[in-house]
């Protein structure tokens, strides 16, 4: 600033009376997390509250308590922690409550640096206490991580003032000065503090504070999802959503863009992979109408799923029927974001959990379940009594089948909400279509009219024999032909989406109703933390025809099916665990996931009670200890002394003050071991036995008269410490004189 | 150092100091430890500040330590009005040989007591400190070497600051020690009521080292040896000053260095030929306290000085000695 008036500072004196007002409001702060916990110290908030207040309203306060009070502080504190722990049989309220006593005697008393660092600590001491109790565990382990590290920046810092003597703590005399700053009036304070506020400062500080905090929460938002190996995360957003197959309809080749994408898409966690005998079809949505580009989800199953949608937290599928054979425990699926609004499903299964109430649509006829829109985030639900079924059951197939022929032409309100039974068996239109179709069906059929097991078994072998796999499809022309028929009138090769609707339109034709189902097949085992892995290239597509009674029966036409879509050999599911390095970083993702990713507060609280009742019972059973340790000494102490037992005493009682004697020798031996090991190697041991001498002759010396022996041998031990080595008189012959000075006191 | 301080050389330097003491002790009474630290300050080469109340003996300090090393004296009483040229000297043309002729002023004297210096004016402060600094006078471009031994003795009073010019930072640097006369105790006083005499030229002592006689034992300052973990010693010290909340700002280099030498010529004077760390902390007083200001505002020079003693004699107690 080279014109204009210059902007007033606070001198030193303000500065420190601003640092008591700013650790006075951290302190109160620190204080208001109690009221979070269910611990019995409300009255001693109570009161530290109001003296803390008091000292930050009068800052001279303090120093009308004699030093008296100030040395026995921190004992009457430990005393009276001591007797809390005695008579209270938990553990954490007491270290609360002396969490408490320690806020409040550092907050009440004058600080300087390292005070400061402790008041800091002391108080985040109890901010962790309450996140440990009321947040998630998550939280909790990042503050606990952080006090450990704040303690251990303490602990360095008190060490280097320990060494360079530099911040000296307050006497307890200096306790009970008012220092200078704590004269002037508060109000003075504030008047200052406005004059010297500097508005575009504190703009730009709070600029600065609001840009931090949003960043963190957008880091906090985005880091589970976030995959340094892809790079940055907002183009994974953006490519991903074009990428998918997963929406409302698939045209041909869709999914075979997914096939391409190595990345995972979603981590199946299993409680208990026992039993899991083939590799699972994870069925995210069936495709009923046909179109000339493909298949899509019709009208009317839309209907059914919008019309099903409850903001829910738990959800148990409709028309499931009895699981008879449930296998892997609990199932949580975290689906990556962007991969579709459907949720996939292994099969059938009980209950469905979120991790919080939100829309949840299901179509029981067709077994789907999906939310409103597609998930930007993680998104994570948990499955339970899970049957690897290639079954879906839909009992009332055959009724609305029959009902909807009966009535082709109205559309009564209710119609909306369930699909058309119809489409599922309209296929391509037009004679050119029928003529092929038609043709196909007789070659496969021979004429007969066959349950749909056997059909869609003789329709799939006629598949693979006519078209190898291929992630490339080259149609031939044809007039008047749908795509799919005319693949099926060539003998191209094709992928998964082409023989699941090549047998769709056969099934149709020849009269069974049936669907395409799109999701993914297979997936690998994490060998390192036991789950599922499906990456997006996992992505399949295989057909559904409805048996003729009551359910929809998988058929999956695709050569080599066993294998999912991949064209490797063939893999059992033992063989597919995946040990690979870039498993093992996916493992550490899941290992993030299952700590954040809460279904219920149940397992926290189980985990709050076992530190409860591990505090209570160590509490208790340590008073129970005291209290037989006493009764015995009582006893003891009471059984008749004769002279014997007195004896025996007496030299039990030398015999611990010897030992305790010999330990401290061995301490201090050590420790001049330590002191000579600590200092640089080329330190001359005869420097240092000098000046171990002439320590011990010099310290009771202070007191008395130095003794002659000790005029004449001082001078030489000081030559032999700091003189010049040239000039040394002979050392062994001076240690001996000093042994004797002191021997001669 | 890689010098000897021939043992020889060491007692013959004691024995010397011990009679400089001795003559001076005739005058000043009572005061043996000022004596002392004056030696150590002539010893290690050194200017004196001594800052204390009008009356005490400074005068009679300086003009006692001049009579006894056969030395001259001269004595600037520092004006508002006094002139640099007062204090170095001036050219004059001197019509017999038609030049220019150097007149020297009173700062050619091997101890020079400059009387109240913060009463000058900066400008003439300043031509006494580059003597001090240099010990060497350059008017019209000629240097003049103002011979050795060469110490200047300042006085100033710390309580009466009307109209004064207080020496800025970088100038008290300048002085190896402070020092406070202080009033004597009763008995000496009243030794000093029965003496007749009344003014410093009154004074009569008989020299009793010479001139050359010092510069040898300046010399010998050098060569007092000083071990390493006192060095560090007293390179703790230097940087607790630096780092201590309640200093404006720490002791500089040079202060180092002055403990150093200050420390030396301690040990020589009492006949060592090394420093011990009792030598570091006794001079660390006299050779810092003038150097540290404080950070806060004081409500008079003596407050602020026993303030700053008292943090000096903290972090001398706290700072561990080289054991």
């Amino acid at each position: 600033m080279s014109t204009g008036t210059r902007q007033p500072q606070l001198s030193l004196d303000e500065l420190r009376r601003l640092k008591w007002l700013l650790g006075g409001a951290m302190a109160l702060v620190s204080l208001w997390t109690v009221f979070f916990l269910d611990v019995e110290a409300l009255s001693l908030v109570a009161i530290a509250g109001s003296a803390i207040l008091a000292a930050l309203v009068w800052p001279q306060l303090p120093s009308r308590v004699p030093p008296i009070i100030w040395r026995l502080a921190v004992p009457a504190i430990i005393a009276i922690f001591a007797a809390d722990l005695y008579t209270s049989p938990d553990t954490l309220p007491a270290l609360i409550r002396l969490g408490i006593l320690l806020v409040l005697y550092r907050t009440v008393s004058y600080r300087r640096k390292r005070e400061d660092l402790q008041l800091i600590v002391l108080g985040l001491f109890l901010i962790v206490v309450a996140g440990v109790l009321t947040v998630s565990l998550g939280f909790a382990f990042l503050l606990l991580g952080f006090t450990a590290g704040a303690l251990g920046f303490l602990f360095v810092i008190t060490l280097i003032d320990m060494t360079e003597r530099t911040a000296i703590a307050l006497t307890y005399q200096e306790m009970s000065q008012c220092p200078p700053w704590a004269r002037g009036s508060s109000r003075r304070l504030f008047v200052r503090l406005r004059q010297v506020a500097d508005w575009r400062l504190m703009g730009f500080a709070g600029g600065l504070f609001v840009l931090v905090i949003g960043f963190s929460a957008l880091l906090f938002m985005v880091i589970p999802r976030f995959e340094v190996a892809t790079g940055f995360f907002l183009d994974k957003y953006i490519t991903r959503k074009s990428r998918t197959g997963f929406t409302d309809s698939v045209r041909f080749g869709d999914v075979s863009e997914l096939i391409r994408d190595e990345s995972v898409a979603m981590r199946v966690d299993l409680t208990d992979s026992r039993g899991l005998r083939e590799s699972p079809y994870w069925r995210l949505v069936a495709l009923d109408e046909y179109t000339p580009d493909g298949f899509r989800v019709s009208a009317g199953l839309k209907g059914e799923l919008l019309h099903n949608q409850f903001v829910t937290q738990r959800s148990r599928a409709a028309g499931a029927g009895r699981i008879l054979n449930p296998v892997g425990g609990v199932w949580t699926f975290y689906i990556e974001p962007g991969v579709s609004r459907f949720l996939p499903l292994p099969g059938s299964y009980g209950v469905l959990r979120l991790r919080e109430f939100m829309p949840l649509q299901t179509s029981a006829t067709a077994r789907l379940a999906a939310f409103r829109t597609e998930s930007m985030t993680m998104t994570a639900y948990q499955l339970e009594d899970v049957e690897l079924t290639p079954l879906v059951k839909d009992n009332g197939f055959v009724a609305r089948l029959k009902h909807a022929r009966e009535n082709p032409e109205p559309k009564s309100r209710a119609d909306g909400y369930v699909p058309d039974p119809l489409l599922t068996l309209r296929g391509p239109q037009g004679a050119a279509n029928d003529a092929v179709l038609a043709r196909v069906v007789r070659e496969i059929t021979g004429g007969a009219e066959l349950p749909a097991g056997e059909f869609a078994r003789r329709a799939t072998a006629w598949l693979q024999e006519r078209h190898a796999y291929a992630l490339s499809v080259k149609l031939p022309a044809g007039e008047g032909k749908d795509d799919i028929v005319r693949w099926l009138d060539s003998n191209q090769p094709g992928f998964c989406e082409y023989f699941a609707a090549g047998l769709t339109v056969l099934a149709r034709a020849a009269g069974h109703p049936a669907r395409v189902v799109a999701g993914f097949h297979g997936g690998v085992l994490n060998g390192f933390e036991n789950y599922f892995m499906v990456k997006n290239s996992d992505a399949h597509a295989w057909a559904e025809i409805f048996d003729g009674k009551s359910a929809w029966q998988r058929v999956d036409p695709t050569p080599g099916a066993l294998t999912a879509t991949s064209t490797n050999a063939e893999r059992t599911l033992n063989q597919v665990q995946d040990s690979s390095w870039t498993a093992r970083f996916d493992s550490l993702r899941v290992i993030w996931y299952r700590r954040i990713v809460s279904f219920d507060s149940r397992t926290q609280v189980q985990i709050i009670e076992s530190v409860k009742t591990f505090t209570l019972d160590s509490g208790s059973s340590l008073r129970v200890r005291f209290e037989e340790f006493t009764k015995r000494l009582k006893e003891w102490f009471l059984r008749p002394w004769d002279a014997r037992r007195v004896v025996r005493f007496a030299a039990l009682a030398a015999a611990v003050a010897a030992a305790g004697w010999a330990l401290v020798r061995l301490g201090h031996w050590g420790w001049w071991r330590w002191q000579g090991w600590r200092r640089p190697q080329e330190f001359d041991p005869v420097r240092r036995t000098a000046g171990h001498w002439l320590t011990r002759l010099r310290k009771p010396a202070e007191d008395r008269l130095q003794s002659a022996a000790d005029r004449e041998v001082v001078p030489d031990l000081q030559r032999l410490r700091y003189g010049r080595r040239e000039t040394w008189p002979e050392p062994r012959g001076v240690f001996k004189r000093a042994r004797k000075a002191r021997r001669a006191r | 150092m890689s010098d000897f301080a021939p043992a020889a050389e060491v007692a013959t330097t004691r024995a010397a100091l011990e009679r400089l003491k001795a003559n001076m002790r005739v005058t000043i009474k009572g005061k043996d430890d000022v004596i002392e630290q004056t030696l150590v300050c002539l010893l290690a080469g050194g200017h004196l500040l001594i800052e204390d109340l009008p009356g005490v003996g400074k005068t009679t300090l300086a003009y006692s330590l001049a009579r006894s090393m056969d030395c001259a004296f001269s004595r600037i009483q520092f004006t508002s009005d006094l002139l640099p040229t007062d204090v170095t000297g001036v050219s004059i043309y001197d019509e017999t040989v038609k030049e220019f002729v150097f007149k020297p002023g009173p700062v050619f004297a091997s101890v020079v007591l400059a009387d109240e210096i913060n009463r000058a004016t900066p400008k003439t402060q300043s031509a006494l400190l580059e003597v001090m600094d240099r010990s060497k006078v350059t008017v019209d471009g000629e240097a003049h070497a103002v011979g050795a031994p060469f110490m200047v003795v300042a006085t100033q009073n710390p309580v009466d600051y009307e109209g004064t010019f207080p020496l800025p930072e970088s100038q008290m640097d300048r002085f190896l020690m402070r020092l406070q006369m202080g009033y004597p105790q009763p008995g000496d006083e009243m030794e000093i009521l029965r003496s007749p005499r009344t003014g410093y030229d009154a004074i009569a002592l008989n020299p009793v080292v010479t001139r050359s006689e010092v510069l040898k034992m300046q010399a010998l300052v050098g060569k007092v040896f000083v071990e390493d973990t006192v060095l560090d010693y007293i390179l703790k010290i230097i940087t607790a000053t630096r780092t201590e909340a309640e200093f404006k700002a720490g002791v500089s280099v040079r202060g180092g260095l002055a403990l150093r030498v200050a420390a030396q010529a301690r040990a020589l004077m009492l006949g060592r030929d090394f420093v011990i760390p009792e030598d570091v902390q006794l001079m660390a007083g006299a050779v810092l306290a003038h150097r540290l200001s404080l950070g806060r505002q004081t409500s008079d020079a003596l407050e602020e000085r026993r303030t700053v003693l008292a943090a000096l004699r903290r972090i001398i107690g706290a700072v561990p000695v080289p054991e």
